[in-house]
């Protein structure tokens, strides 16, 4: 039986030295493609992978993340080298800014059977590109992946494949490997339905007509005793996304990151007259959810063949939420997967999933996991 | 409260899909917009639209809707196994519910999937399919007024884009107007106006700038006869290929134009600020024409020798300079003509440039082309005969000759005005009166007493003429009219009837013979001086070019070639006939030479009919 996932190494201290080691000693494997998986961390500069990338004659894509996810272990420095024993094709799209008014046009087969999203999570139009890929994807492929970027939210380089490592770009990922996508949060609602009765991109103005900062302050302050006026807008946030009603899914949770006078500016789009509710969570749920998402797809897909490694993007903050439970749901969802199995991932800025109807979604503090199938060698 | 909420939301629904419609008037653009929405609004897997074009009035079957009738679009991306969904749902569209005024919905249920078919009247119908669960019924009914917005919104985007494709349609037809205003159909190069308007622009920028340009005026020779013999395919095909040969003369902002049947003007502006090297350049691109029509032009069944008049004038000149644009352009554009002429005058197959000195020529050459226009009408022409004489001195026959007394320009040499009249066609008309004139004082002589004393009447025929494609009728009717001897006619061909198509020519003149004309070749000698198709010639004899003769009994040069011209007439029997004798030294030189009759002032000049009448009546008058 052959497997996703070739080889994991890990590397404590990011140079150009140690990561072409790292890429070397993966190419020794023969692996036919590399994940790079980097920490964010101030401290190093990443301009190296501008120079070093383009000598392999393998695809090597990856990106920069505030942790890095491998086989129950958080990591907050350094960076995971995945080398991958199925053949991918990688397709940069740079310049995320102007992408409405660019001509899409992916360079990968978009016949495959999986599509991996990896996005610059601070960059505009993340919604946009997503209804893209889903517009020329279709239903054929399974799409998942996750946001890059660092948790400073300033945006840089993070972005990384061949030609070097980019800030504001996308990359897609064709994957000659069937996934299986699980996708739960667990966040649950407490106040709504809301009329999001004037929004713009992620910038809501008015909830039923009203200033969006004041009702959002209203419903949030009788369930905390945190105050607005003296806490960082983020610290109370986090606790109290907003969730868009879908009539067949989970509601899709939206981040409110911060403030821009009477309105609130959410990590994704929020659609002008949608359904929204203001959401809670509570460490056992959410931890349950992620579990639960990931049993769910396993029972589904079990029927017919074996998982085997997986991949995770789970949202940073998820962890910042559950704080020192966040290695519970770590726990709880490594727990799934058979001895043998790798699970790697990262803690994203934002994650993409097909959903349940089949359109690409752009999630906030939820966790996507990829189960990929084992394929049979000869039987 | 649930109650609340389920009315919000469908307001909320109602509401969000309703702005999302018309965002755009490109109907694939507005539908992927309204798409976008309602799938992610209504969790819908995929989204089907069937809808009539605006352009198919009728099905061909309105019991059954046929996928041709219908456009279809799938939203996402069409897969191979949606090009069967399409199949599978075509079957359950109902044409007659197009015509109700309200929707209907219809619901199928298929493996793990569920349709809602809405028709939208006078449109088509959308089709929502929805994995796994149903829509709830509140929903569903709410969506038909959106779905009537959608519809109106994307016959607007059809009307739209129909009134852009008529818009486009009009755009191009403007173009093709406009093009067909400024552009020679045959050729594809600008025409006359479009050279005016460009030669405007250069005389302005030209004074602007204190630059020269040149315009040279191109004409192809001897066009019309190649045009008269191979036809006009052969001859537009022709002025396609030299159009292609020419265009590679010229570079950006030059214009090559068609401004006639065989005439292009080659147009370059700015060349430069001193005029000596402007008229070096001229002279180099003049050069270069010429050069690029040295090697035969290939058409599709023909290979043709051409060879280039130019001329050329380089502007602005005293002459222009101070004359408004309009008038300075024709001006270049007449001189550059006049120069061309003059290169026409000059054996062809070159280039002049303008000098102030041709103007004169020019305008005298004009005006002797109008005249000629009413000289028929006016019976200015005269007929003279020029008497041949045996070697002896005794009249053997005549050379008809035209003169013409023009009250206004008084006595015009033949030598002046027929070049003349053959470059404008009008030799044709005089052609066809010397003949007819010819053959009456033929059959004056005939009724004279003493007529068989002469043995023929000679007539020049023009290398137009003999072209023309009814030559053999006009011939034959002139002739037939009279009741002509043809014993006593003959017709004088020059060799450059022969040369430019033997084949054609011998054919032609075979013909004639066949049916009793007799022919002469004139001026032989003085051209190609081929002997290698004398033979194929069916001639009667031969006129030794005058130019030999002046001085021969001293020009030994002369006398080698007279002398054999003599013998190959004799090797051919054709009758050998001297013109040009204007000495008795020269008589001398011929006394015992196998010729057949001389011609020449030493014995008689041409003179009017009633004179040769009277010479004939009594010889010592000569």
């Amino acid at each position: 039986m052959s497997s996703l996932i070739a080889s994991v190494n890990y590397i404590e201290t990011v140079n150009e030295v140690t990561m072409l080691g790292a890429l070397r000693d993966a190419q020794q494997h023969n692996v036919k493609a590399v994940f790079i998986l980097c920490c964010d961390n101030a401290d190093e500069d990443l301009s190296f992978f501008n120079q070093c990338l383009a000598e392999f004659d393998i695809p090597i894509f990856g990106g920069v993340f505030p942790g890095l996810l491998s086989d129950g272990k958080v990591y907050e420095k350094g960076a995971l080298i995945v080398g991958f024993a199925v053949d991918v094709n990688v397709s940069l799209h740079a310049n995320m800014q102007n992408a409405a008014e660019q001509e899409f046009s992916p360079t990968i087969n978009l016949d495959c059977l999986s599509i991996m999203v990896l996005v610059d999570g601070l960059a505009n139009n993340i919604d946009y590109m997503t209804q893209q890929i889903f517009h020329l994807v279709g239903h054929g492929a399974n799409v998942f992946g996750g946001g890059a970027g660092s948790l400073s939210f300033e945006q840089k380089p993070c972005i990384i494949c061949n030609q070097g490592i980019f800030a504001d770009a996308l990359l897609m990922i064709s994957l000659d490997q069937p996934f299986e996508l699980a996708i739960g949060h667990g966040w649950e609602k407490l106040a709504g339905p809301f009329l999001a009765s004037q929004a713009q991109g992620n910038q809501i103005n008015s909830l039923n007509f009203q200033s969006a900062l004041s009702v959002y302050q209203n419903v949030v302050s009788q369930h905390t005793e945190l105050d607005f006026n003296s806490t960082p807008f983020f610290e109370i946030a986090k606790t109290f996304p907003f969730g868009i009603e879908r009539l067949d899914d989970d509601m899709l949770v939206r981040d409110p990151i911060t403030t821009e006078q009477q309105s609130l500016i959410c990590v994704g789009n929020i659609p002008e007259n949608t359904m929204l509710y203001i959401l809670h969570g509570e460490t056992d749920k959410l931890i349950l959810a992620a579990s639960n998402s990931v049993k769910t797809a396993l029972s589904i897909g079990a029927q017919n063949r074996e998982f085997g490694d997986g991949i995770l993007f789970d949202c940073i903050s998820r962890k910042l939420f559950l704080t020192g439970d966040y290695l519970n749901e770590l726990t709880a969802i490594q727990n799934n997967f058979s001895s043998g199995t790798h699970l790697v991932g990262v803690l994203a800025l934002g994650e993409i999933a097909s959903g349940k109807a089949g359109m690409v979604n752009f999630h906030n503090k939820t966790a996507v996991t990829g189960l990929s199938y084992r394929n049979k060698d000869s039987d | 409260m649930e109650q609340i909420k389920q009315t919000l939301q469908i307001v909320s629904i109602q509401h969000e899909l309703a702005m999302s419609i018309g965002k755009s008037l490109h109907l694939e653009s507005m539908l992927t917009n309204f798409f976008t929405t309602a799938q992610r609004r209504l969790s819908l897997n995929t989204i089907y639209l069937f809808y009539k074009p605006t352009n198919v009035e009728h099905e061909s079957d309105p019991s059954q809707p046929n996928k041709q009738d219908y456009s279809y679009l799938c939203f996402p991306k069409q897969h191979e196994s949606d090009t069967e969904q399409q199949g599978y749902l075509a079957q359950y569209l109902q044409p007659s519910a197009l015509s109700d005024q309200t929707s209907t919905l219809q619901t199928i249920e298929n493996k793990d999937k569920l349709f809602y078919i809405f028709s939208i009247p006078t449109f088509g119908w959308i089709i929502l399919a929805r994995l796994h669960s149903a829509i709830e019924p509140a929903i569903l009914s709410a969506l038909p007024p959106i779905f009537s917005r959608l519809a109106i919104s994307c016959l607007a985007c059809l009307e739209h884009r129909d009134l852009l494709i008529e818009v486009e349609a009009r755009k191009a037809a403007e173009k093709m107007i406009t093009r067909q205003i400024y552009t020679d159909t045959l050729t594809n190069l600008p025409n006359r106006k479009l050279l005016s308007v460009n030669l405007n622009k250069a005389i302005g920028t030209a004074k602007r700038n204190s630059n020269f340009g040149a315009l040279f005026f191109i004409d192809l020779d001897r066009f019309k006869i190649i045009n008269d013999t191979m036809g006009h395919g052969v001859g537009d095909e022709l002025l396609v290929a030299l159009a292609v040969l020419l265009k590679q003369c010229i570079s950006e902002g030059e214009t090559l134009a068609r401004v006639g049947g065989d005439e292009f003007i080659l147009l370059m502006p700015n060349i430069s600020q001193d005029e000596t090297k402007t008229i070096t350049r001229a002279h180099s691109i003049a050069e270069e024409l010429i050069k690029l029509v040295s090697q035969p032009i290939k058409l599709t069944d023909h290979t043709i020798y051409i060879t280039l008049s130019i001329g050329v004038c380089v502007f602005p000149n005293q002459q222009t300079h101070t004359l408004p644009v309009q008038q300075a352009s024709d001006a270049i554009i007449k001189n550059a003509d006049i120069a061309m002429y003059r290169t026409k005058h000059n054996n062809r197959n070159g280039f002049h440039f303008f000098e102030n000195a041709m103007e004169t020529n020019a305008i005298q050459r004009a005006n002797i082309e109008k005249q000629l226009h009413v000289a028929l009408q006016e019976k200015q022409f005269e007929l003279y005969y020029q008497p041949i004489v045996h070697p002896d001195g005794a009249l053997t026959g005549a050379e008809a000759l035209v003169r013409w007394n023009s009250p206004s320009l008084g006595m015009v040499s033949p030598a002046e005005f027929i070049p003349i009249a053959e470059e404008s066609g009008q030799i044709i008309d005089i052609s066809q009166w010397i003949l007819a004139e010819a053959c009456q004082f033929i059959n004056q002589l005939v009724s004279m007493p003493n007529a068989t004393n002469i043995d023929y009447v000679s007539v020049n025929i023009s290398p137009r003429q003999f072209c023309h494609p009814h030559f053999i009728q006009q011939l034959q009717s002139t002739v037939n009219q009279y009741q002509t001897d043809l014993s006593r006619l003959r017709l004088e061909i020059t060799e450059g009837v022969a040369i430019d198509d033997i084949e054609t020519a011998v054919e032609k003149i075979q013909q004639l013979v066949d049916l009793g004309f007799q022919f002469m070749l004139d001026d032989f000698g003085s051209g190609y001086s081929s002997l290698s198709y004398l033979h194929k010639l069916p001639l009667c004899a031969i006129k030794i070019d005058r130019s030999f003769i002046s001085n021969i009994n001293t020009e030994s040069s002369n006398q080698v070639v007279v002398n054999a011209i003599i013998d190959i007439a004799s090797h051919f029997k054709l009758g050998c006939i001297i013109e040009g004798v204007e000495s008795v030294a020269e008589v001398d030189y011929f006394k015992n030479k196998n010729i057949q009759a001389i011609q020449g002032y030493y014995f008689h000049r041409p003179m009017r009919a009633e004179a040769f009448l009277a010479l004939l009546s009594n010889p010592s008058l000569g």
